[in-house]
This record gives C-alpha cells, structure tokens and sequence, in this order.
C-alpha cells in the first residue's frame, strides 16, 4: 500500500512567527485491517514406516542431533527424539497439603499435623506421598515420589504457611489460599509414553472441512409388508411411461 | 457437492493493545544503506480505531486512522510503517501429555515468566490463546540466525495445569504428565499443525523443546506495510503556481505567488545583473526569499 503525502499540507502560512514550520500535531492516514481465516483441511494417522535398520547412535557430523534441525530422520528410533528431563517449575494453592497431613490434628490450633517421611500414599509400595521438611515457615512436600528415589521423582511442593494469595472463582467469589510453588525433574516424555506415528494432511480436502460423503440408498426388496401395499403401488401407476419409471423398476409387469 | 468451506476475509475489529508498529525512513528510493533501521512506535499513542457512526462505543472494524507524529513523519522522502499483530516472547518449560488423555500432546509454558508483560499474561488464560502462531527460536547458540525459519505452529487450545508424576507400569521410571489446575501457573497448549504431508509421512510435526524460546503472536488481522512517501510539491502545490494569485510589486521587484487561501506560497525577489561599466543588462534573476515580506499579503494589497 502506497500513500502520497505534501509536507505542505502540515506548513504554516501564517503571517507570523510560525511562518514556514509544521505546526500540524500529527501527519493523519487510514489503513484498513483486514482478517483472512481458512480451513486447516481434513487430517489424516498413517502408520509410520521406519527405514530399518535402525541407526544406532546420533549422528554427530552436523552437530548435537536435534530433530527441529533434522527432521525426522528416516531410521532414528524414538530415544533419539526423547530429549534429557529439565526441571519444570511452577506455583499453584495449596489444595495438596492436605494429601500429605497426617490423620493427627494439633488439639490447641486445630491445624493438621505432618510428619515428616510418613508416607501417607496408603497401600503403595513403591510410591511415596508425604511430607520432606517443615518448619513455622513452611511445609515441603512430595506427591507421588518412587520411594526408592524420592530425591528426583514425583512432583515437589513448598507451601508457605504465613503467606497468603487472593483469586476469583469462576463465579467472582474471593478465594483466598497459600503461597506454593513446585517443582518436578520427571521428564515430560519418555519412550514408554510415545510413539512414532504421522498425522498427515490430505492435500486433495485442502481447504474442506468435511470429508465428502456419499449417500446411496439401496433398496431391498424385503417382501410384502402391508396386505394394501400392492393396490397402493399400483395406485401410482397412472400412465404406461410411470410402469417403466415408478420405484425404479421395482414393478415388474 | 456439498462440503463447508468456512474461509473468509473480515475487516479486523482488533484492540490497539495487541498491535505492534514498526517504521523505518529512507530519503530516497535509491538509499542503499546496509540495513534498514527500524524503530518501534506505541501503537495506543499513534492509532486509532473507527467507531460505528451508531453507536460510539462500538468499534467499526477494519478502519484504523494512522496519526503519525509530525515531529517524526515530516522529512521528505519515504517513511515504510510495518503493522503487525504484537509479540508475546516467552520460554516453553515441558512438552507432554495430560495425563487423562496421554494422547494429546502440548507444549507447557509458565505464566510466572518475567518475560511476559502483565498486560499480556490475561492472554494466555484459558482459552485465550487460541487461533495464536507460535514461531520458534534456535535453541543451537551457535546458529547464525536464532529464528528457525518458515516454522509455525497454531494454538488450539490453552489451559492452566499441575504437573504430576506418574509411575509406568513397565520400568521403575516416572514420566511427568499434566491436569488441569486453573491455580497452576503452567499452561498447557495444544497445536496444530502437528501434521506431515500425506506424500511422507515420516517427518514427524515437531512442536517444540523444553527451554525452547518461542515468540507467541496473535493472528486477529493480517499485517500490512504502508509506503508513506512525504513530498514538497504535488498537483495542488504546482496548481498555485499555475492558476493561483499572484502579485509583482514594481517599486521593490518582490514576486508573490498565493496558496488557494490567499496566504503567501512562496516570494520571489526579481532583479537584473547589468555590467558595471556599460550598464548593458546581462542576467533576469528571481531569487527566493527566505523570509517572507508580509506586507505583501494578497487582501492587503487588493483592499482598496
């Protein structure tokens, strides 16, 4: 889009001081914004096909194997598009600490007591739900840990008891909870949860949003089903054209 | 046959908060400097939204006025101004699954990232960043140029989620998945297209890394560029010269030449160069002034 602008438009021809300077505040154009939508187009699973042998290391000459660079490499296996766990951080209410109270309460406060490495998952061996640490600051916690490495499994909470934080509910009510914030070094993905596959577009629905359907009707003939049926077929027959036309052949003279 | 097709072209009712405008000025057509320079503008400073002629409290959509500021947009030559659907930068934290639908992969970024501007963060609330473009950074430091290029994703879906950690059923080994939590600071965002062309189906739809910058833009109207060429004279201007009054002042040789609204355009001195010993004359010259005689106002000297 061209524009043409005089700079004289925005001069003073005053017979004064301001004789020849821009005395105009600000040089005015329209624009027209415009926004344009489109279909996705209709998607479709193929089954992914490996190219086998598989590689069995990265390859290393162009670099630190990353697949945003690459692509899909046609023989890679999972583990390489599974990239090392980073720590995932967050804050959230305190609506876990309860999972990690003991059954005890403190008969002056009436506040829940935790115990610090009771495991209070119930009937899991191999899972640890429980408090790590307190103190009359805050309550660190863990939820669903490996109990055999609490250290880096599960997802790691710190309730701060004296601070509090203010939201809406959805119906505008104030709900007032404590500080926490987590933190969880799982990774994300893992070659037990995914799978190679391909979700690929359907170049010939570019741009429908339904798939095309064809509707046939197959009529089948399934016998006398009304003992006025065959007077009411016949009924429609008016003309020696409508024995030919009527019901699409079904009657047969 | 009958298939929906839902493509179309609206007029853009979009906030003036999620624009982003950026000029750059040449003196000419010909400037061959290296790079051009571009320098950003508040766009609630400079544009301005029309309202339906109904009801003023109703945007009317499409049409924008432009008030670039004169102290600016002044000089002659040629002013390119780049409007485009603001930026939100951020970091992804995780890329995974809900864990009630491990089908459904997303990308997860963290509201709490002091990269996001306040004003911004209502945008990545549930729902809110639907129909958004992510574009992705490099995460290779070494890479010459740290946007990867030709690669966007778009949002379908955002929601506010914990992380939790799950145990497989096969290895000791946990993996961390996602619920949805609206006190969580993390937010889930499903993209699309995860999709690979039906002709080769192995090139898996990437949708980014953990630690990945991205740049997440929304798409609530197309940008455009707009040529402004500032000049001196136009047809109007030459008109003046051509059909507007004039006055040639015989005592003093000033030669005025009137703007349609009779103000003094432009003032001319005219004179003759004559050679000093024969008095024989040589040159006609008419000199522009450079400051304007006054008195030589058209409805003064007409008023009689």
């Amino acid at each position: 889009m061209k524009v043409k602008r005089n700079i004289e438009n925005y001069k003073s021809r005053l017979d004064n001081y301001t004789y020849g300077a821009i005395t105009a505040d600000t040089v005015d154009i329209n624009v027209f914004l415009t926004q344009t939508m489109d279909d996705q187009g209709i998607f479709t699973d193929y089954p992914f096909k490996p190219l086998l042998p598989y590689l069995t290391q990265k390859p290393n000459d162009l670099g630190t194997f990353n697949s945003f660079v690459y692509g899909r490499f046609p023989a890679a296996p999972l583990a390489f598009y599974i990239n090392p766990p980073i720590r995932v951080e967050g804050s959230s209410d305190d609506s876990k600490l309860p999972d990690v109270s003991s059954y005890r309460v403190d008969p002056l406060t009436g506040e829940p007591i935790f115990v610090t490495n009771l495991d209070m998952t119930g009937n899991a061996d191999l899972i640890f739900t429980g408090a790590l640490s307190q103190n009359s600051q805050s309550v660190t916690y863990v939820l669903n840990a490996n109990s055999n490495n609490i250290t880096t499994t599960g997802v790691h909470f710190i309730t701060f008891l004296n601070e509090y934080e203010n939201k809406e509910d959805e119906s505008g009510n104030l709900v007032r909870y404590r500080k926490t914030d987590f933190y969880s070094d799982v990774n994300s993905v893992t070659e037990e949860t995914v799978t190679l596959s391909a979700l690929t577009k359907q170049e010939e629905y570019f741009g429908l949003v339904f798939k095309p359907e064809v509707d046939s009707e197959v009529f089948i003939d399934r016998g006398v089903a009304d003992i006025f049926e065959r007077h009411a077929l016949l009924g429609e027959i008016k003309t020696t054209n409508d024995i030919d036309n009527n019901r699409n052949g079904f009657l047969r003279t | 046959m009958a298939t929906g097709n839902y493509g179309t072209v609206r007029p853009a009712d979009v906030a003036v908060e999620d624009i982003e405008i950026l000029y750059s000025y040449s003196p000419n057509r010909g400037s061959n400097s290296a790079q051009t320079v571009l320098t950003e503008l508040d766009p609630t400073q400079v544009l301005v939204p029309a309202n339906n002629p109904n009801n003023n409290k109703e945007i009317l959509g499409g049409m924008y006025t432009l008030k670039l500021p004169s102290n600016e947009f002044t000089a002659k030559g040629f002013y390119n101004i780049i409007i485009r659907p603001k930026q939100i930068r951020t970091s992804i934290v995780a890329c995974g699954t809900l864990a009630s639908s491990p089908d459904i992969i997303g990308m997860v970024i963290n509201l709490n990232d002091s990269n996001i501007d306040n004003a911004d963060k209502v945008k990545l609330e549930n729902g809110n960043l639907v129909g958004y473009r992510v574009e992705y950074l490099t995460t290779n430091t070494n890479a010459e140029q740290d946007k990867i290029q030709n690669l966007f994703r778009v949002v379908t879906s955002n929601n506010r989620v914990l992380a939790v950690s799950e145990n497989l059923s096969n290895s000791s080994d946990q993996v961390l998945s996602y619920s949805f939590d609206d006190s969580s600071s993390l937010v889930f965002c499903t993209l699309t297209p995860s999709s690979a062309p039906s002709i080769k189906p192995n090139v898996l739809p990437f949708i980014g890394e953990p630690g990945q910058d991205i740049i997440i833009t929304n798409t609530f109207f197309n940008p455009i560029m707009l040529e402004v060429e500032m000049v001196e004279y136009d047809d109007e201007t030459l008109a003046y010269a051509l059909y507007g009054n004039q006055t040639k002042s015989l005592e003093d040789g000033i030669y005025t030449i009137y703007n349609f609204d009779n103000e003094i355009y432009k003032q001319y001195t005219l004179f003759e160069v004559k050679d000093q010993f024969t008095g024989k004359p040589l040159y006609e010259v008419r000199e522009e002034l450079s400051s304007p005689d006054f008195t030589k106002e058209f409805d003064d000297i007409t008023d009689f």
